[in-house]
């Protein structure tokens, strides 16, 4: 008995003195895995505490890109041991996004691109896949492509790992302060690269797999790097289970390791890469055809590709039936050619969705005025150069025109309109306003936006 | 205390290194690896110069131990461990060589079912971080050096003893499935809670009076085939299997504890699995490293 009382006193003692003060961790909403909602929606927050069932006092709200707070009432709240869970609703604020703070009584947490409000899903919109992000010695790639997204805005950009290949804290630093400028949610899957230096990973993304529901569809990211190139059965369990409960929503897959292997369409050596997923493959494979997955989004080959659900890469055309295992360029690391594709260039996919189904996933490389089978948006073909003025060029080289693209005019009052295109928003920003315009991009073509006295 | 020393230490490191990396590039990596590298120092003192094995206090050495345990987990406590980091390496190192020496002082003793129960339980509270059973090995240490751990008599079975290192190189093998499986997620966490009580339901005696009739070579049988029939939404049956046929092993094992043969037994085991789960594509063999792929 007495030693049983003494363990117990000295486990307690133990967790307190590590605990102590209680400080709590966030673990989601937060960049890599958002929330993406409405006003007036539940909200879960989940935490982790120093000490289990044991909380600070926590004040939580809300910010806007302008500053201003909104704080968030907690009616409901559940634990399992150190994990918290805050049910809370969103007032009714505008459309945005949304950084989640956390304050209490030693710490004041800020997690920008947290919370996405939006206000009716659109019939027609894109999301944004890229993985192989950009190394160190790139590093101007990465404000490259932060401004060609907020340009474009797409309704969300999924990071389909590899998005560090230093593990450096002042690199992860840098990520993260451009992917926090993102104003779309960012979605984030860890890759083979991340596997080194994983804490780091871990304390910028948390851990895998997640899921994300964006409007009609639901975007789950895996990690399919256990042991280098592979799912797990807890992994694959979870995958499952998620299948089983869609709501209706169409499920988005996304993992760092091409699913197919490139068989047949391997191009000498492959540049050094050419590996492919191989926990689970089959199961997952089976998965993804019963369960009418339309989308399965890879990375890591530095190489555009797409396989049909045979596993034939199908550079005949861009509309064949049943699932896409779509690979995508590096957007920033070496380019390599993988397959018997030949295109080599850094760039990203555009994925369209018409009603919540998927439409396409490709580029038209060859400006024939249909989408090419393989190709990915090449990156560095967008451009917003500020002008003396404060008038702002948008610059479109791609043979895509794009409908609702966004540009952001700075002054010092609020009262004015743009020259062209539809003002969407005016946000106060530091000592003046932030304009924040929509317009269309036709292909191959320059606007000048300008801010002028309303008449 | 051999039993904390092999399943909460060494086997809380290797798995807290699975999650987070082994940087072998950083000569840092050989800080957390040296109580391992020491097993064989203390023994052989003990054997060769026990009054230089004497001089070391385990009180003081315990406390150091506890101490380095709270920092430890002090500095992990809602973070990541970066196992580059110098400060952790060296707490680790502490804690491990630690509850070594402490484990060694008295190889004669034994703690009975309820050993297995606190383990389970010390394996229970990775739910909160991975980290934690690690520093259990401490808490152990600690409360064995301060005579705060009553020792049990041996409960030892009628059955042959088996060769202890391919036993707790089996072990390893099946042990660590969980881990490789769950990685950062702590749902490995209940199953080897199960394990432990399955380990310690084999000291009731209709328990261990019908292990003891099981030959040794079902008991291999038994292993391997709970390496193959590991789900993980059966995570706690599997466990609870796995631990009876361990506790069934252990009562079988040579008194003292061959300590040496266990460490290393069970430390190839851990090793050989992570090899096998991570190099999936050995064509044939992958089929039998997870059920269902």
């Amino acid at each position: 008995m007495r030693s049983w009382f003494a363990i117990l006193a000295l486990g307690a003692a133990v967790l307190v003195a590590t605990g102590l003060p209680l400080k709590v961790r966030l673990d989601r909403p937060r960049l890599g895995v958002p929330a993406v909602t409405h006003a007036q929606a539940p909200l879960e927050i989940f935490l982790r505490t120093s000490l289990p069932w044991a909380a600070p006092e926590l004040a939580l709200s809300l910010e806007d890109d302008a500053g201003a707070a909104f704080p968030l009432p907690v009616p409901s709240r559940w634990w399992r041991g150190n994990i918290l869970c805050l049910t809370t609703r969103i007032p009714g604020l505008a459309p945005g996004r949304y950084a989640l703070c956390i304050h209490t009584p030693r710490q004041d947490l800020r997690q920008p691109g947290a919370v996405f409000v939006g206000k009716e899903w659109p019939e027609d919109f894109f999301i944004v896949q890229a993985a192989d992000f950009p190394p160190p010695g790139a590093a101007d790639l990465m404000p490259q492509f932060i401004e060609e997204m907020n340009l474009l805005q797409p309704a969300a950009v999924l990071g389909t790992g590899d998005i560090s290949y230093d593990v450096r804290p002042e690199w992860y630093a840098f990520l993260l302060e451009n992917l926090s400028q993102l104003e779309m949610p960012f979605l984030a899957a860890p890759g083979n690269h991340e596997r080194k230096g994983w804490a780091a990973y871990l304390r910028a993304f948390g851990p895998g797999p997640q899921r994300v529901d964006l409007g009609p569809l639901a975007v789950l990211s895996l990690d399919s790097a256990h042991g280098r190139d592979q799912f797990t059965p807890s992994e694959f369990h979870w995958l499952e289970r998620q299948m089983d409960n869609l709501d209706g929503l169409t499920p988005i897959i996304q993992l760092h390791h091409p699913v197919m292997p490139p068989g047949a369409a391997i191009h000498g050596e492959a540049g050094g890469s050419g590996g492919s997923l191989h926990g689970f493959r089959e199961p997952f494979m089976a998965l993804c055809r019963t369960r009418s997955v339309p989308l399965v989004l890879s990375g890591h080959w530095h190489s555009d590709a797409i396989f049909d659900a045979e596993g034939r890469l199908r550079d005949d055309r861009a509309d064949f039936p049943g699932t896409h295992f779509a690979v995508v360029t590096a957007l920033g690391n070496e380019v390599r050619q993988v397959t018997r594709w030949p295109q080599m260039y850094h760039g990203y996919r555009i994925i369209r969705f018409h009603g919540g189904r998927f439409l396409s996933e490709t580029y038209d490389l060859a400006g024939t005025g249909r989408p090419n089978p393989i190709a990915s948006v090449p990156l560095g073909h967008l451009h917003v150069r500020p002008l003396a003025g404060g008038a702002v060029e948008v610059r479109n080289d791609l043979n895509e025109s794009f409908q609702g693209a966004q540009v952001t005019l700075r002054a010092g009052t609020p009262d004015l309109r743009p020259d062209r295109g539809r003002l969407a928003q005016v946000l106060a920003a530091g000592a003046g306003f932030a304009y924040r315009v929509r317009l269309d991009l036709p292909a191959h073509s320059v606007q000048t936006v300008r801010l002028v006295v309303q008449p | 205390m051999i039993a904390a020393w092999l399943f909460l230490y060494l086997g809380g490191l290797v798995h807290a290194l699975a999650i987070y990396g082994l940087e072998f590039q950083s000569p840092r990596f050989a800080i957390i690896l040296f109580p391992i590298a020491l097993v064989p120092l203390p023994i052989l003192l003990k054997r060769h110069r026990p009054a230089l094995f004497a001089a070391v206090p385990p009180k003081a050495l315990a406390s150091a131990g506890l101490a380095a345990a709270l920092l430890f987990l002090r500095g992990l406590n809602l973070d990541y461990w970066n196992t580059p980091d110098l400060m952790p390496s060296i707490l680790v190192a502490v804690m491990g060589i630690a509850s070594l020496w402490v484990a060694l002082t008295d190889p004669f003793r034994e703690d009975g079912a309820i050993i297995w129960i606190r383990i389970g339980l010390w394996q229970l509270t990775g739910f909160l971080h991975p980290a934690m059973p690690i520093a259990g090995a401490s808490v152990f240490a600690f409360m064995g050096a301060f005579g705060l751990l009553r020792p049990v008599p041996a409960t030892t079975s009628s059955a042959k003893a088996p060769d202890p290192f391919p036993a707790a190189l089996v072990l390893g093998l099946v042990l660590s499935k969980p881990w490789w499986d769950y990685a950062a997620n702590p749902g490995w966490a209940p199953d080897l809670a199960a394990w432990g009580l399955g380990a310690a339901l084999t000291y009731l005696l209709p328990v261990r009076q019908a292990g003891a009739r099981i030959p040794m070579a079902a008991m291999h049988v038994a292993l391997a085939a709970l390496f193959v029939l590991y789900l993980p939404q059966w995570g706690w049956a599997w466990g609870l299997l796995l631990g009876l046929a361990w506790g069934w092993i252990w009562q079988r094992l040579a008194r003292p504890l061959p300590f040496r043969r266990l460490t290393y037994g069970l430390l190839l085991g851990f090793m050989l699995s992570y090899a096998l789960h991570a190099n999936l594509q050995i064509p044939f063999l992958r089929h039998f490293l997870w059920l269902g792929n």
